[in-house]
């Protein structure tokens, strides 16, 4: 299961980076930009959230 | 008396967990202070630091290299300066400074030390609430703001304030985890969203051209109206004293006694180079490409609802710490539960955000926060370095059994004075007053111990 989070949490990362570097070089149109940042950001919450939101903090 | 001592014994219960020096078996791997740091200088403030540099007219050259080297001295701050004391003393800041200066004046200090917090979370919350207020429309400060500008901002503060005030009592720790989860998402999001405003300000791909935009369109030499102008050395300095309250005035004792070795200070490399840096440097770019100087908008124009809800998750992760720290130190004082204290601090902190001359002067605040607290530093380096060399005992408090040392009272205030008359009427700008405040504290706390231990010593006898 750990390893389904973190390909989760990782997709959520390409699709912020993916789509600016897309729009940056005009592939793209910047509503759909922003459509795809806003998935990639769920997707992040999703999967870091079980994967690292468990850790004790120290400190 | 009596009071004094009820103080000092909620401020050594509250601290009790850490009353001694970190045994080998708690010692952490240098992951854990990378993490650490890479989480906690990726945060709201940086939306608002880069967006002011723009503002102030830096350069490029300021920017880049100013920053460059601001941060390496911060870096070494930390890893020459801090970390060797934490790593042999092994005790946490409250009790290397009880043991040093005595209960009374670290109460006094816990006290300085929660109203910062209180007004650094604040301006965290006003950052928050441009980014809240954008579906209601409500009309956003701009960078002159001293006061609340409309009804709608006091309202959306309010709320924004609530909220967090009660989340930070209903579960810090869980949302101290949820920061942690929350730092590798902002930092991207300050990345992604300065490339995709890149086209907006002109810069095409394979033209090459990015640093003739930068030069022209964004980091320009030349401030905004109403706004001082910046040089290289002003960059220099805020870089490197930006988290002087940390590496220059100990705070970070706590968390790098757990080191394994001191060199383990320069994993504060990893938040300096990504926050302090890279995350300025995206701010600025961002702000450069919108059209008001709410964080709040500034985001949502670039890359939309992602960018919005960066800007409140940043606000609410970094103050919710802030409000913790805060809580703690109100808590010795008044000796209230957990939950009021935090409550009163939230509101401290509410009431503070409603001024917009917060955000829009965070320089400066994040320049006097680690000039009030430097002297104390410098103390305690003195103390660890310098006082048995002298023939002096370290640790003088706690080995004449005293509440209030002298030495490091009169160190403390004087140097606070200094800096005010500096800064008032010498017209020293904040940013470049915490390096000789630090130093002329060493030395003032060795020449007053040196007048205060003898004194002492020949009222005893």
């Amino acid at each position: 299961m750990k390893y389904f989070y973190m390909l989760l949490a990782f997709a959520g990362l390409c699709l912020l980076l993916i789509p600016a570097i897309f729009f940056y070089m005009g592939r793209i149109e910047a509503e759909f930009m922003k459509n795809l940042m806003f998935v990639g950001s769920l997707l992040w919450f999703s999967g870091a959230i079980p994967w690292l939101g468990k850790k004790k903090i120290q400190n | 008396m009596t009071q004094k001592s009820t103080i000092s014994k909620r401020l050594d219960s509250l601290y009790e967990f850490d009353r001694e020096p970190v045994t080998k078996n708690k010692l952490q791997g240098i992951g854990n202070f990378l993490g650490m740091y890479a989480g906690e200088h990726v945060a709201g403030t940086e939306f608002v630091i880069g967006m002011l540099f723009v503002a102030h007219g830096v350069s490029v050259g300021d920017m880049f290299l100013g920053g460059l080297l601001g941060n390496l001295l911060a870096i070494c701050s930390w890893a020459f300066l801090t970390a060797p004391i934490a790593v042999k003393v092994r005790l946490s800041l409250y009790w290397q400074l009880k043991k040093i200066c005595g209960s009374t004046l670290v109460f006094i200090y816990n006290i300085v030390n929660a109203l910062m917090f209180c007004f650094l979370a604040g301006a965290m919350v006003a950052v928050a609430a441009t980014a809240v207020g954008i579906p209601f429309g409500i009309e956003m400060p701009s960078l002159s703001d001293m006061f609340p500008n409309s009804l709608g901002w006091v309202i959306t503060v309010l709320g924004v304030g609530a909220v967090i005030t009660v989340m930070a009592i209903l579960g810090f720790d869980a949302l101290a985890r949820f920061a942690k989860v929350a730092a590798p998402w902002m930092f991207l999001i300050f990345v992604t969203a300065a490339i995709a405003v890149l086209p907006k300000l002109g810069v095409t791909p394979g033209a090459g051209n990015f640093w003739e935009v930068a030069r022209e369109s964004i980091w320009t030499g030349v401030a905004r109206e109403g706004q001082s102008q910046f040089t290289f050395w002003h960059v220099m300095f805020f870089s490197w004293f930006a988290n002087a309250a940390m590496h220059l005035g100990m705070s970070d004792l706590t968390i790098l006694r757990y080191a394994r070795k001191w060199q383990y200070g320069f994993a504060s490399a990893v938040g300096m180079f990504l926050g302090h840096y890279v995350a300025w440097i995206a701010s600025g770019i961002l702000y450069a490409a919108a059209h008001s100087d709410a964080p709040g908008v500034v985001a949502f124009e670039a890359i939309g609802l992602a960018g919005a809800i960066c800007v409140v998750i940043a606000g609410w992760t970094t103050a919710n710490p802030t409000l913790y720290r805060a809580g703690m130190a109100l808590q010795v004082a008044s000796g209230w539960s957990r939950w009021k204290v935090t409550l009163l601090a939230g509101a401290i902190t509410t009431a503070a955000a409603l001024f917009p001359a917060l955000v829009m002067k965070l320089l400066d605040f994040v320049a006097l926060y680690g000039l009030v607290l430097v002297p104390m530093g410098a103390v305690i380096l003195a103390d660890f370095y310098f006082i048995p060399k002298l023939g002096l005992q370290s640790f003088y408090a706690e080995k004449k059994k005293i509440d209030f040392n002298l030495a490091a009272a009169a160190t403390w205030f004087l140097m606070l004075g200094l800096a005010l008359v500096l800064h008032l009427y010498f017209k020293i700008e904040l940013y470049f007053l915490p390096a000789p405040i630090w130093i002329l504290s060493l030395g003032a706390f060795l020449l007053f111990s040196k007048l205060y231990q003898k004194e002492t010593l020949s009222t005893r006898i």
